[in-house]
């Protein structure tokens, strides 16, 4: 479709009429349409959805409720009461040879309250063989669905953008591509020619069976090699019915894990999940650690033998030991009771009169050494020390007490780590608490449930088509027997050729049936591997970092990969406009070279041309190179291009554009006169080559702003 | 001003796509017979046209459609 003359008449923010004419040649395919903001840029998009499917499939409320709403204000407060009043948008198109001409208007009286809700009218303008031209009006939607099959509903907002920047939800919505190309070849039609088939084929072996009744045994064999291939048929076409339930869910799984990956790919989110999940390991470090060194300081204090604790008591013992061998009266037994009697005498056993420091000394010797219950370590210690092996003890204590303050260290330093790692963690969780992202967790799992549905089902799917596919192997063996049993009771004479045609129609039925079904379940692969084909002679070379497109198989969305052919999941403003306008163009083609290829069959499908794309803004959040890349994108690809530029945009994009347009429009804001002093007019301004336009004017009515269009060049 | 009905300049390129003629492979694979036959099978029920008959009108063409095809001699068979 090659838009020709596009008019609107008191149309939102179009006042009295307006037009606009595009160039279609091949040579003069780009159009450029210079606004500012809110001055009219989206209307002209809205003006053909308006035109192609009425004012209920203008998104706004107030245009479900009226269609008389369409009605450009200022206009609508000039009419008197009574008057009628007329709204429309009007478009001249053509699709491969012929030019049509179509007009959506609104018919409404102003009443007191302003305009009633008005009647919506679509009418074609025809030309006769002698130049008048006739206007019929459309009955029974007959006019309506030419339009729609002409301009599918799914498809009007991948080939008209509107808003910016591009971006994945408008791919998302061009994601049924795959149900919408199989609409294009009325897939549903070519099921109803198989089903016709079967139907045939049946009457046919109806006949066969009376033929054949005039000979039992043929009639015999016939019937038992005819309900064999009935259930093979039924067989077969239970298969395709389970290939294509495959394809679809594997298609669902596609989209679902697509949707997966995008949910669970927002960079903050993800690092900070990823950050959460370290930290959780750290925490977990941290307090095995911590249980490590407590463990560790009994393992410490049980190699020490208790040396450290004893070794206080080894000087006094010495010396007792010392006294006691001076006096010979070692061996002794060493006991409690021998400390007892020590204490009972005057003197101790060094000789010098007891005073309260000894007597304490051994009273304390007695409760912590000599006790009744001295343990044989203690025993043992004594023993080395009286060996003269008085080292071991002092070098173990030594040891002991620099393992304790080294572990008690590593127990504090391990516990001021988790006490700032707790902290972090904290924070971290607020982080998601405020995260955005964390609001999707529910579609997440949503999606993860959904996903292992989809999963379930195709596992069963593929299990129930083995066993068919198994029984068809067996039904084809017995078929393949049963028919050259029949072949040999089959009569002879007149009824033999008879026989023959009809066995024949029966044949050509079969195997058209099955050509018809084994098709439908090969059009996805071939429409993947089109797409692909096109996608990538439209993407790669425009391409600045050398990534490539890649449509996936299942879900037929598009996909940035690098050299490597790795998903790019980082993906800038850019990258995804040359893509998004690259996909949608690759199904422009693809819809157009389906068309004309079937035309080679001599089936006609309906009308589907070269199409024009209408694109507002589509440099938003992209850098020079990328604008570059878009520019020639746009300028070069299209068989005719309608650029809606904003103000912002343009000077960046003007040097690449200007110079491969045909013709240039501008939209002129009429301004109340008080908006005017609250705005920077020279934010209207737009340089276009020397001149430089000023885009908002102060409206001769101070009542209602309104646009007009100019052509600048 | 144009004149409605059939374009006077900017007719079709009609770029026909060769990778594209890939989707109509498996016709291409039919015997000319069979593809014939196709064709005719297409006609009635996927052609823009199909929409203006009755289904039973659709079944009576196809099956005099596959009843002549029966009647030719095959050049498969033979």
């Amino acid at each position: 479709m090659i838009l020709r003359h596009l008019t609107f008449r008191n149309f939102l923010v179009f006042y009295g009429e307006q037009h606009l004419t595009f160039p279609s040649d091949q040579s003069e395919n780009v159009t450029l349409v210079l606004a500012n903001n809110n001055t009219g840029k989206t209307s002209i998009i809205r003006g053909l959805k308006f035109l192609f499917y009425g004012s209920d499939a203008l998104a706004l409320s107030k245009f479900a409720r009226s269609p008389s709403a369409i009605i450009n204000e200022r206009a609508a407060n000039e009419a008197k009461k009574g008057d009628d009043i007329e709204g429309y948008v009007d478009l001249t198109f053509s699709l491969g040879d012929d030019i049509y001409r179509f007009r959506r208007s609104v018919l409404a009286s102003r009443t007191n309250e302003g305009l009633d809700r008005g009647e919506e009218i679509l009418s074609e303008y025809v030309e006769s063989e002698s130049g008048a031209i006739r206007i019929i009006k459309d009955s029974g939607g007959i006019m309506e669905n030419r339009l729609r099959s002409w301009m599918p509903r799914g498809l009007f907002d991948a080939f008209y953008f509107q808003g910016e920047p591009l971006d994945g939800k408008m791919l998302e919505g061009v994601g049924g591509m795959h149900q919408v190309l199989t609409g294009f070849l009325h897939i549903d039609k070519w099921e109803e020619a198989a089903d016709a088939l079967g139907k045939v084929q049946q009457d046919y072996e109806r006949q066969l069976n009376t033929i054949a009744a005039a000979s039992r045994e043929y009639q015999g064999k016939l019937t038992t090699l005819q309900t064999t291939e009935k259930r093979l048929g039924e067989t077969k076409a239970q298969v395709t019915k389970l290939t294509l339930e495959i394809q679809e869910l594997e298609a669902r799984e596609a989209v679902l894990s697509e949707e997966l990956k995008t949910l669970g790919n927002t960079d903050d989110y993800d690092r900070l999940v990823q950050h959460k999940t370290d930290l959780r390991s750290r925490i977990d470090r941290l307090e095995a650690d911590i249980d490590r060194a407590h463990e560790r300081l009994g393992q410490i204090i049980e190699a020490s033998q208790g040396a450290p604790f004893l070794l206080s008591a080894v000087e006094p013992a010495r010396r007792v030991l010392r006294e006691l061998e001076k006096n010979n009266v070692l061996p002794a037994d060493i006991t409690e009771g021998f400390v007892q009697r020590i204490l009972k005498e005057k003197t101790c056993v060094c000789g010098r009169v007891h005073d309260e420091s000894s007597r304490q000394h051994w009273e304390r010797y007695l409760k912590t050494a000599l006790s009744a219950k001295l343990s044989h370590r203690f025993l043992d210690v004594l023993n080395r020390v009286s060996e003269g092996s008085k080292r071991g003890p002092v070098e173990l204590a030594a040891q002991t007490r620099r393992d304790l303050t080294e572990t008690q260290a590593r127990i504090e330093r391990c516990k001021k780590d988790l006490h700032a790692a707790r902290q972090e963690q904290e924070a971290v969780d607020e982080q998601i608490r405020q995260n955005p992202h964390t609001n999707q967790k529910a579609r997440i799992a949503e999606v993860v449930d959904a996903l292992r549905t989809v999963s379930r089902q195709l596992s069963d799917a593929k299990e129930k088509r083995g066993s068919a596919e198994g029984l068809i192997n067996n039904l084809t063996f017995t078929a393949g027997k049963l028919r050259k049993e029949a072949e040999m009771a089959k009569p002879k004479g007149k009824a033999a050729a008879q026989i023959a045609e009809v066995e024949r129609a029966i044949k050509l039925t079969g195997e058209l049936r099955e050509f018809l079904s084994d098709y439908r379940i090969s059009l996805r692969k071939r429409f993947h591997e089109q797409a692909q084909a096109l996608i990538s002679a439209l993407y790669d070379p425009h391409a600045v970092d050398r990534t490539r497109a890649r449509i996936d198989p299942n879900s037929f969305l598009p996909q940035i990969i690098n050299q490597e052919g790795k998903p790019v999941t980082m993906v800038g403003g850019g990258q995804q406009t040359l893509l998004s306008l690259a996909y949608v163009s690759a199904l422009a083609q693809l819809r157009k070279g389906i068309h004309e290829t079937m035309r080679e069959l001599n089936l006609y499908l309906g009308k589907a041309d070269d199409q024009s794309f209408m694109v507002d803004s589509p440099f938003a959040a992209t850098d020079p190179n990328y604008v570059r890349a878009i520019a020639s994108f746009l300028t070069g690809g299209a068989r005719q291009v309608i650029i809606l530029m904003a103000r912002q945009q343009w000077d960046q994009a003007a040097q690449h554009l200007l110079p491969k347009a045909s013709k240039v429009y501008a939209l002129r804001l009429h301004s109340k006169v008080s908006e005017l002093k609250n705005l920077h007019e020279e934010d209207f301004d737009f340089v276009v080559g020397k001149k430089t336009l000023r885009l908002i004017a102060p409206a001769e009515d101070v009542k209602q702003r309104y646009t007009e269009i100019m052509e600048i060049a | 001003m144009l004149r409605l009905g059939t374009a006077s300049a900017n007719k079709s390129s009609a770029s026909k796509n060769a990778s594209l003629r890939t989707l109509l492979a498996p016709f291409e694979q039919l015997t000319e017979e069979k593809r014939e036959l196709l064709r005719e099978v297409l006609q009635i029920y996927v052609s823009r046209d199909s929409g203006k008959h009755t289904d039973l009108e659709k079944r009576r063409r196809l099956s005099a459609v596959i009843s002549d095809f029966s009647k030719k001699p095959s050049v498969e068979e033979d």
